[in-house]
């Protein structure tokens, strides 16, 4: 399969008696596509309707042509990986056994040893093999960041959807993940959210910037 | 060949050695799971889900409560025999609450934007928590024969109540399934023992067949609305 084309249509959708995103029209294509804005302004409510999390009120959002609705959530989840903003790790497990669990929901591959595989290739990403035995809730919180991440990009997801990859990253770190995302734009669909302008540059294919809710031209 | 592709085949190579060799040693539960041939996908779902610990807490002090309070004087056999069979086929259905969700999960999010059926992953949510109650009231049977069999009268409830409980989850949401089930059915259970005047009567054989058939419809309407299970985070 080749790298989806999202598309949101008349998607307005309200998060609290303050906060309405509107996007009447987008369309975001293969590559990496960083979301820009201040605190507030709609980039996780975004990201979060991008990877199917939450329906929008109204409007519609459609990736490789599948509108996003209860009938056909599973084919798009299938193609997708996603760091959510909040912490997602839960502290028990170990690092390897929470990738891994994440693979397993992700149905990465019904094949253990291949599963392994690419839970282990994703530790490699985010520079965590030698935490791999260590349980979560030891780790700071920079390294269960990346723990979260690895779990994102285990497997070779079409579409990422990741909110805030770069925070608590350091230069080193950051510098693997940006060679990492870039590696995978040719195949993929990769829509980031962060509040760096310098590393989107740097990054990113083409940005969006909303505010308060709107995309800003 | 490219370079750039070798460098890729090797790269994978290595990491289909290195995630062995890197994997933990699996759980002694997980690997009792795989003994008993459960596929490898699903004793990974059940062993490694952290919050099904909670769940597992609320099934054990449900059952042993009840079993330490076995002697207590001033209860009647009978009516503690009751009250344990009322509430004990509400230990899945409040544990599945307290173990899925964005109040008790960290990976809720993750959970919903993966493919894995949400039926199946509340099914085995469920399971896991009626063997563990199960095996506990087998104990529980064993070591109290003079209440004989009657204390395994909770498990066909225990179906029914949860299969209602996923059921109305296809359409209200996993907490709110659960508390209307949990009242419901204590609201039945204390009419039908006022009605016959006997606390243990919803649990004898006409109670047992209302509650299989019960479980049959619910499982029924679970199935034919088990797409809704795979949908959206509740906000």
């Amino acid at each position: 399969m080749s790298a989806p084309t999202l598309h949101l249509h008349g998607v307005e959708h309200r998060t609290s008696d303050r906060f309405t995103l509107h996007v009447p029209s987008l369309t975001i294509g293969p590559g990496v596509t960083a979301v820009l804005g201040l605190n507030g302004c709609g980039k996780t409510t975004l990201l979060r309707l991008l990877a199917t999390v939450v329906a929008p009120r109204t409007g519609t959002v459609t990736v490789a042509g599948v509108q996003a609705s209860d009938a056909n959530l599973v084919a798009i989840r299938r193609r997708l990986g996603y760091l959510p903003q909040d912490d997602s790790v839960p502290r028990r497990l170990t690092v390897f056994d929470h990738v891994d669990l994440v693979a397993v929901m992700r149905e990465i591959s019904d094949d253990t040893r291949r599963r392994r595989a690419a839970v282990h290739g994703a530790l490699r990403e985010v520079q965590l093999v030698e935490l791999a035995g260590e349980r979560c809730g030891r780790l700071s919180g920079g390294q269960r960041r990346r723990v979260a991440l690895a779990a994102a990009l285990a497997g070779t997801a079409e579409l990422l959807v990741l909110d805030e990859p770069d925070a608590h990253l350091d230069h080193e770190q950051l510098t693997a993940l940006t060679a990492s995302l870039r590696a995978r734009a040719e195949r993929a669909t990769i829509v980031v959210a962060t509040h760096d302008e310098t590393w989107a540059a740097t990054v990113a294919d083409r940005t969006l910037r909303l505010d308060n809710g709107r995309l800003a031209t | 060949m490219t370079t750039d592709h070798l460098e890729r085949r090797l790269a994978a190579n290595l990491d289909a050695i290195m995630g062995e060799i890197t994997a933990p040693t699996r759980s002694r539960f997980e690997r009792t799971l795989l003994a008993l041939r459960v596929p490898e996908p699903t004793a990974r779902l059940v062993a490694a889900t952290p919050v099904l610990r909670w769940a597992w807490f609320a099934a054990v002090a449900v059952v042993l409560l009840f079993a330490a309070s076995a002697g207590a004087e001033q209860w009647r056999p009978g009516d503690q025999l009751a009250v344990f069979l009322a509430l004990a086929p509400l230990v899945p259905v409040i544990g599945v609450a307290l173990a899925y969700g964005p109040h008790a999960d960290r990976a809720y999010e993750v959970t919903v934007a993966a493919p894995l059926s949400g039926l199946r992953l509340l099914l085995l949510r469920s399971l896991t928590v009626v063997a563990a109650a199960a095996v506990l009231s087998l104990a529980l049977v064993v070591t109290a024969p003079t209440e004989g069999w009657l204390r395994l009268a909770w498990l066909l409830p225990a179906a029914a109540t949860t299969s209602c409980a996923l059921a109305a989850a296809t359409r209200v949401g996993v907490r709110r399934a659960a508390i209307a089930v949990a009242v419901g059915w204590l609201a039945l259970v204390v009419v039908v023992a006022q009605v016959r005047d006997d606390a243990t009567a919803p649990f004898r054989t006409v109670g047992q067949l209302v509650a299989l058939v019960v479980a049959l419809v619910a499982a029924g309407v679970l199935a034919l609305g088990r797409q809704r299970l795979d949908r959206w985070a509740d906000e």
